[in-house]
């Protein structure tokens, strides 16, 4: 302790104390605990000024400016200071860090010093009334403040929440939206009527959706009025943009359980209409709708629908990766989603399918139908339908597709609907791929029995026949391709997968973080790395191959016309009534 | 050279090669031929026969009894049609006494005992002493062997004096690049334009030409049959007709001895075209037509592309096949009905063939090409001369048409003026609208077919087509070629541009207004009917010339369909 203490004095007075700070801070026995009360212990005493030294502290290649910020956010607390160069200091650093989530904690611990003396709401609120340079800083102000008179505090908010300057208007209204609510109703009587005057009177997006953060903290302080809260809400979504859609899925993503039926509502009329480019809206939106699955997965389900087939149509399920992560996990709500959504003949839908089973989740995922999702008055025709469904989406997971219509024929009693639903498993499924699929398809037969059996094994027959035939054909030189033909094609195939490859690697999370090498000799690579003795130590890595297959339908070259117009056909047909 | 001709004279085998192409070696060695193969069986054991000098010895009569590849024992006394004693003993008793023409009576008798490979020991012994028995008064026996036939074939036709030296070389290359159908076809295309050109030569050096492209063509041929792949054989054939054609036009309506042997010369080298195409068909396309799948499969192409050109290859092959089948049946008359029945059959069986490989190769729906009209047109004629094929050939059109639009629309590989592979790989480049009417500037697959449409009556496909052409086609010029007064002198060698595109087709307009608009034109233009093909009745030429250089082929064949729809009495 003893060596910190002359250390940071020896640093504020040689000017270097930042230095100081960061060089403890990276130093093994770092103890954060010991550092924050040994520097505000100093700053109390007056042997240095943290504040003072840490106002001056910019980025600098150096020193890590997030974790000097840092320092001082658990050392502020335990500061004593006049209010004026806190503030000075502290605006310095959040305005550095972009004003983003880091500087959050810096923000807290502002609120933190100014709770701990009553005095210093009131100074520093002053001293921003004064010099609109430290605006930014009058929310966190006021919370501390409401933190210790909540009336007093609401009703300055409340006052600068009406002021006619917007950029004091919106600040205010944010820290109505974090403040510690009285529990007096008059004051929230005068808060109603002021978000209600904003939603009428402003147009600026920001601003409605820090009414919105407002209206929902009170909902949260006072239910009684309830109807009041969501037509306040209803009426800054109506007039507001993407920053009110993106605070209302914020309420929406974060208190789904919370909600009432009609806020829920509410709120759910409007998200529709957000765009897919708004990650972060989406996923909170995601979030709101994973807080269902397990225990309401049909209300989930619903939810999801409706996003995916609002007028917005760059919402894809992808967007929604907390909730296909979620659904991937659970195999019977997957099947029951596939089953539903291709049984609407919805194209979203479907499409949503595609991306569920097939896009990232691992080729060939083996999907079942779920008949409780079917019409059993209508089940054969249906489950053609779907069949055909299933082969136009999942046509390049032809072992999902396989294993849908395969579970598919288990619900079917009619032999002509079971031949149907084989003959297109024949064709197009496995005429077009001979491999996995047929090798699946091959183990289904064998496990199968009764009328399914006798249809796999139909089916099977009919494939084999046909590549038999292809196989009884001679080797024809005089058919095949030139060889200036083959090596156009062949430059044009590499330079297509060197590109592929390339655009691979630039998406890469690991060849961010890494240095790439090339090896151009040998199967293995030598490395020394150097301890911190200056030792080095022999590194040998083997390299091993890593190698990808995959299949390509034969129609694809044979009839691409053909193939595509079939698939075309199965996705877009829909069920006659 | 000598071990290439020898090489390729050991490997006929077939009646019909050795005995074509030995009486254009006696020709050019000096003898009068009066005698050659034809049809059937032969003249009382006699393939071939000439009289006249070789060489310093008196004139003779020489009777050739052929046999192809090696002499065995089974060749010498077996089956009586194609054994060998058989034949000679009929020479003696009957062709001598009672067929040989009588300005050769009392002439020396030479019996040319000519295998295109050896006579094995086997057989000596036997025939060493039937020639001793019937060697008597002015009849004496000659061998000539694999050996001594490339001798003379070399010195009469091939010798560095009558061939130049490159003429060898592309030869050698052609040969050795086989197994690279493409390659061996430049060079030997590259050979036949240095063989074939005798504009400036003289009957002698002319004939010799000719027997000399026919020469090298059969040794092609043999050689890509050993391979055991057709396909430079068959294209080189196609070529070698063409410029030899050119070169029998000089020779039109005359009767010397020239024009006489650049006619059996050229027939020699129709049958090697025909005897090409017949392996080519017979052991690439035929036996598979009726597999699903079958033939494209058999492309063994890395990509669509390379199916669907060999496919409209192949396809345009069979129906040059059928063309040929269907003109043998015209050019037969009423004497010789079996071969006019075989040939009608074998059209029938073209048509078959043909729509076998549309229904059982799906590729041929939908052509990447536009010049893929070429060979649409070519199957088109074939199945509308077929009765049973009506149905289908509307069905095709309809078919080729539909899948065009919708690829189009949906911008799948639909047709383009493209021509080159590479740019092929790349089309089509989705999004990128100004490059979709930049590849479909201009059409004559989409006025054949209207026209088509609207020989046959079918109606729905054509209002179709005008209706896609004002709604996606309008930038698009629909056309069609016509020859013109230069076309006789390029459209066999293909050595410069010629003929006249007829633009705007009304395809928009009742079909009587389009049939009108582009048969006026055939009516006007008295082109097509002086090309030397159309005069002598050889018009497959003209659609070989326009299926090899890629040229439309000309409406003026359609005339009949066009008489026959306006006055179907006349059909």
């Amino acid at each position: 302790m003893k060596n910190l203490k002359k250390a940071l004095v020896d640093g504020f007075k040689s000017g270097t104390l930042l230095e100081t700070v960061y060089a403890r801070y990276l130093h093994e026995s770092y103890d954060e605990d010991a550092l924050a009360t040994t520097l505000a212990a100093l700053h109390n005493e007056s042997v240095i000024d943290v504040i003072d030294a840490f106002g001056a502290l910019t980025k600098d290649p150096s020193m890590d400016f997030f974790a000097l910020t840092y320092v001082l956010e658990i050392t502020l607390p335990k500061i004593m200071s006049p209010v004026d160069p806190v503030l000075g200091c502290v605006l310095s650093l959040y305005r550095q860090s972009g004003k983003d989530m880091s500087a959050g904690g810096l923000i807290d611990a502002f609120i933190t010093f100014c709770e701990k003396d009553s005095a210093r709401p009131d100074e520093a609120l002053a001293v921003i009334e004064h010099n609109s340079e430290y605006l930014d800083l009058l929310g966190p102000t006021l919370i501390a403040g409401s933190r210790i008179d909540g009336e007093r505090y609401l009703a300055q908010a409340l006052r600068l929440a009406d002021s006619y300057k917007t950029e004091v208007k919106r600040r205010a209204l944010f820290s109505l939206a974090n403040i510690t609510w009285p529990n007096a109703s008059g004051s929230t009587e005068s808060a109603y009527t002021l978000l209600e005057k904003i939603v009428a009177e402003d147009d600026d997006d920001e601003l409605l959706a820090t009414a919105i953060r407002a209206a929902y903290s009170l909902l949260r302080h006072d239910k009684s009025q309830e109807p009041r809260i969501i037509q306040i809400m209803d009426g800054a979504l109506i007039k507001g943009g993407e920053q009110s859609l993106h605070a209302a899925s914020h309420v929406f993503g974060f208190h789904t359980r919370e909600l009432s039926d009609s806020l829920f509502n509410g709120l759910f009329s409007h998200l529709a209409r957000v765009p897919g480019v708004n990650q972060g809206s989406i996923n909170n939106i995601g979030r709101g709708i994973s807080s269902f699955l397990k225990t309401d997965a049909t209300r989930a389900i619903e939810m999801l629908e409706s996003f995916l087939l609002a007028p917005t149509d760059d919402v894809t399920i992808e967007s929604f990766d907390s909730v296909l992560s979620r659904v991937r996990n659970d195999p019977e709500l997957v099947n029951r989603i596939v089953t539903r959504w291709f049984a609407s003949g919805e194209q979203v839908l479907c499409e949503a399918v595609r991306q569920l089973i097939g896009a990232s989740y691992g080729a060939n995922h083996r999907v079942q139908v779920d008949q409780s999702e079917l019409a059993q008055s209508n089940i054969e025709k249906q489950s053609i339908f779907i069949a055909r469904k299933a082969i136009g989406y999942l046509f390049f997971n032809p072992i999902s597709a396989a294993s849908f219509i395969i579970s598919l024929m288990h619900g079917i009693k009619e032999n002509a609907v079971l031949d149907e639903l084989g003959d297109l498993l024949t064709n197009p499924l496995l005429l077009n791929f001979t491999g996995e699929a047929h090798e699946y398809v091959t183990s289904c037969a064998a496990e199968e029995t009764g009328a399914v059996q006798e249809a796999l094994r139909k089916s099977l027959l009919a494939i084999d026949e046909y590549i038999e035939t292809l196989r009884s054909i001679d080797e024809l030189p005089e058919l095949h391709p030139s060889e200036a033909q083959r090596e156009t094609y062949h430059r044009k195939h590499t330079r297509e997968m060197a590109q592929a490859m390339e655009d691979a690697e630039s998406k890469s999370v690991l060849l961010s973080i890494v240095d790439k090498q090339v090896i151009l000799y040998g199967r293995s690579s030598i490395s020394y790395v150097y301890g911190p003795d200056g030792n080095s130590t022999r590194v040998e890595i083997p390299m091993g191959l890593h190698e990808t297959k995959f299949e390509l339908p034969r129609l694809g070259q044979i009839d691409p016309f053909g193939l595509e117009y079939t698939l075309r056909i199965f996705r877009s047909e829909q069920m006659r009534a | 050279m000598k071990m290439i001709i020898r090489e390729y004279l050991a490997s006929l085998r077939e009646r019909g090669e050795l005995d074509v192409i030995l009486p254009d070696l006696l020709s050019q060695l000096g003898l009068n031929v009066f005698s050659r193969p034809g049809h059937g069986t032969r003249q009382d054991g006699v393939d071939v026969a000439a009289v006249g000098k070789i060489g310093k010895l008196p004139e003779k009569v020489y009777l050739f009894s052929v046999k192809p590849g090696d002499l065995a024992r089974r060749d010498w006394d077996g089956a009586p049609i194609q054994s060998l004693r058989p034949s000679l003993n009929e020479i003696l008793d009957a062709y001598i006494p009672t067929r040989l023409p009588v300005e050769h009576h009392g002439k020396d008798i030479v019996i040319v005992i000519c295998v295109g490979g050896d006579i094995l020991e086997q057989v000596r012994q036997p025939l060493e002493g039937f020639k001793k028995k019937n060697t008597k008064g002015n009849i004496t026996f000659e061998e000539w062997n694999g050996d001594h036939l490339s001798a003379l074939i070399q010195s009469s036709f091939l010798r560095a004096n009558l061939l130049p030296r490159n003429a060898r070389s592309l030869l050698r290359k052609s040969l050795a690049m086989i197994d690279e159908p493409e390659s061996a076809y430049r060079h030997f295309s590259a050979l036949i334009r240095i063989l074939a050109d005798t504009e400036h030569y003289g009957d002698t050096k002319r004939v010799r030409a000719i027997r000399q492209i026919s020469i090298c063509l059969w040794i092609l041929f043999v050689w890509s049959r050993d391979a055991n792949n057709m396909e430079s054989a068959y294209r080189s054939s196609e070529v070698a007709l063409l410029h030899t054609w050119h070169i029998v036009g000089h020779y039109a309506g005359k009767k010397n001895k020239a024009a006489r042997a650049v006619r059996s010369t050229f027939n020699s080298i129709l049958a090697c075209h025909e005897q090409s195409y017949t392996d080519y068909l017979g052991k690439c396309v035929t036996p598979y037509v009726d597999k699903q799948h079958g033939i494209s499969s058999a492309v063994r192409g890395s990509n669509s592309l390379d199916i669907n050109l060999k496919l409209f290859d192949v396809l345009g092959r069979l129906a040059m096949h059928g063309i040929w089948s269907y003109w043998g049946a015209e050019m037969a008359d009423e004497e010789r009905l079996q071969i006019k029945q075989q040939c009608r059959e074998a059209h029938r069986e073209s048509a078959a063939a043909i729509r076998l490989l549309i229904s059982n190769n799906p590729a041929l729906f939908l052509p990447v090409k536009d010049e893929q009209a070429i060979d649409i047109y070519i199957a088109a004629l074939v199945l509308a001369l077929d009765p049973d094929s009506s149905g289908d050939l509307k069905f095709w059109l309809s078919e080729l048409a539909k899948r065009s639009v919708l690829a189009y629309k949906s911008h799948g590989k639909y047709p383009c003026n493209l021509n080159i592979y590479h740019e092929l790989l790349e089309h089509p480049k989705i999004g990128d609208g100004k490059y979709q009417k930049r590849v479909t500037q201009g059409s004559i697959l989409y006025p054949m077919i209207a026209i088509w449409a609207a020989l046959l009556d079918y109606d729905e496909l054509y209002e179709n087509i005008g209706k896609w052409k004002q709604e996606h086609w309008a930038h698009c010029n629909f056309q069609y070629w016509y020859p013109d007064e230069a076309s006789e002198a390029h459209i066999y060698r293909n050595t410069d541009a010629h003929g006249a595109t007829l633009s705007n087709i009304c395809v928009d307009r009742p079909k009587e207004d389009l049939l009108a608009q582009v048969f006026q034109e055939c009516d006007s233009s008295p082109h097509f009917n002086q090309l030397s093909a159309v005069r002598f009745n050889y018009f497959p030429l003209i659609l070989i010339a326009c299926r090899h250089y890629r040229l439309p082929v000309p409406l003026q064949i359609l005339q009949g369909f066009r008489e026959g729809q306006q006055d179907p009495e006349t059909s």
